[in-house]
């Protein structure tokens, strides 16, 4: 019997070896050379209008030469978000906040309804399980908090399609912060149109002097959920004259003070697609648009809106 | 009365999700026929297909009538005929472009073009041919676009001799450029048993 024992704990110790000793993991990459097809039918009518309704100047639209993947759009009520199917995050979640949505009675729900998005086809998705014990939050694009009125839409932004992995300490605090900011605006302009979303950036890379052409990144679960390095935030309203105006931020995902100088995060809409490698508002590429694509894209402001919105 | 012809926007109620008609056919009996996609005059998603259901024009707000009937489908191929109503007038051709001419093989670098719903004309060189599967590619300009949602079920034409050569079912975007994607025609329409009605 001791020698019975004494066996295995041996084979228990070997396997435990052969284990530690393992450093293949396995990773998603882009297949280049694929018989893979998205096809081609158009949207129904009820699709074109909501996408009329929360895409302000169309869609956003992938750079081009810049290889996302394969990937599925998903429209709903709350919001329109295009589903990355290597790194399981949006890449992009456009929504409205307007009288349809904020300001209304509903709160976060106590028992918060996460789901994998049941429009995505297993293994094109994150699932519950990518996230336990992974260290990050759930972290929402669409906000919950956007949706204080209809139940369902709230309920919608539970969805793992509209989620990408967030440090909590940065989700629960600066992000979070940054999202109630965006809700006072809109309330004070009558609404805002706004697009969140990851991106996958390394500061070396903007200087030839540390770019290596390469990054490194987390994955989370076996799903291999992609963690991003930022997150960023684009909002777009009419000012108290009537003209439109932009801000856009772009935060690190990563532990930072719960209070923060929002100023040091501005980025242009252009600086992000330049990072993201897409083209937001693309309405705009149509001639006589020059001014207005300059100016919602091309420029930054200096500061931050004050609460009643931009002057 | 209704005129339909290759390129017009088309939809099942049932699917919802608009494509465009590929040509226009016969298969040697009275009547016509419509090809198009499997998505699109079908189902999503290779789902069961119900024959009889009724397919529109895509702009139902000119046109409510009926102007054909699913009949005829390929699911492997994503590939589908309707036999066109009897009060419907077939054009032949594609909307769009000059008069076709006899099907023939989709060969690689051959200069394509298509007319569909959503993007209308667009021009493409052929990458791609195996077996029956097609690729695309559009040419130098970044910003233009070969293909979108609406077009699946146009038919690619060689530009040379405006012979119909490939059926568009969609597009893959996963590497550096989109190609739009496609099946054999000449392998749709001689699974369908039928032919292509030329001119226009």
């Amino acid at each position: 019997m001791r020698l019975r024992h004494a066996f295995l704990a041996a084979l228990a110790a070997c396997l435990l070896v052969i284990a530690g000793c393992q450093t293949a993991t396995e990773h998603v990459r882009i297949a280049h050379y694929t018989k893979y097809q998205r096809p081609e039918a158009g949207h129904t009518a009820e699709q074109d209008a909501l996408v009329n309704r929360l895409c302000l100047f169309g869609e956003p639209t992938h750079a081009p030469a810049w290889p996302h993947g394969p990937t599925t759009e998903i429209i709903r009520p709350g919001y329109v978000l295009e589903n990355s199917a290597t790194d399981k995050d949006p890449l992009w979640v456009c929504e409205h906040l307007g009288e349809e949505n904020i300001g209304g009675p509903l709160k976060r729900p106590k028992h918060e309804p996460f789901a994998p998005d049941p429009l995505l086809v297993p293994p094109h998705r994150a699932e519950l399980s990518d996230y336990r014990n992974s260290g990050y939050d759930r972290g929402h694009q669409a906000p919950s908090g956007d949706e204080t009125k209809d139940l369902n839409r709230q309920c919608d932004t539970y969805y793992l399609s509209n989620m990408a992995p967030q440090v909590g300490q940065f989700n629960q605090h600066s992000w979070k912060n940054l999202e109630d900011l965006v809700r006072g605006w809109a309330a004070a302009c009558g609404g805002a149109y706004i697009i969140t979303g990851p991106l996958f950036y390394d500061p070396k890379e903007d200087d030839a002097k540390t770019a290596t052409g390469y990054f490194k990144y987390k994955t989370i679960g076996r799903d291999q959920v992609a963690v991003p390095t930022h997150l960023f935030k684009i909002i777009i309203l009419k000012d108290k004259s009537g003209q439109w105006r932009s801000l856009a931020f772009v935060m690190a995902n990563k532990a930072c003070p719960a209070q923060v100088n929002y100023k040091d995060y501005i980025r242009s809409i252009r600086w992000i697609e330049d990072h993201g490698g897409f083209k937001f508002l693309p309405g705009l590429d149509k001639p006589g648009n020059e001014a207005l694509r300059q100016q919602l894209k091309g420029q930054a402001p200096a500061d931050i809106w004050p609460a009643a919105g931009p002057q | 009365m209704v005129q339909v012809r290759g390129g017009m926007g088309i939809v099942n109620p049932v699917v919802q999700h608009p494509g465009t008609i590929g040509i226009l056919a016969t298969d040697g009996s009275p009547g016509w026929w419509i090809v198009s996609c499997y998505h699109v005059l079908c189902r999503l998603n290779r789902a069961p297909f119900v024959k009889g259901e009724e397919i529109r024009l895509a702009d139902s707000t000119t046109s409510p009538d009926v102007i054909a009937h699913v009949d005829r489908a390929l699911v492997g191929l994503d590939a589908a005929a309707g036999i066109v109503a009897g009060e419907v007038e077939v054009l032949p051709g594609i909307f769009g472009l000059p008069p076709v001419t006899a099907p023939s093989e989709p060969t690689e670098g051959m200069v394509v073009a298509k007319y569909g719903h959503a993007t209308q004309y667009t021009e493409g060189t052929i990458l791609r041919v195996d077996g029956d599967d097609v690729w695309i590619r559009g040419g130098d300009d970044p910003n233009a676009r070969l293909s979108a949602a609406g077009d699946s079920g146009a038919v690619w034409v060689a530009r040379d001799t405006w012979s119909p050569v490939v059926l568009h079912t969609g597009t893959n975007d996963a590497g550096m450029i989109p190609y739009a994607r496609g099946i054999r025609l000449l392998t749709v329409l001689e699974q369908f048993c039928l032919e292509v009605i030329l001119g226009g």
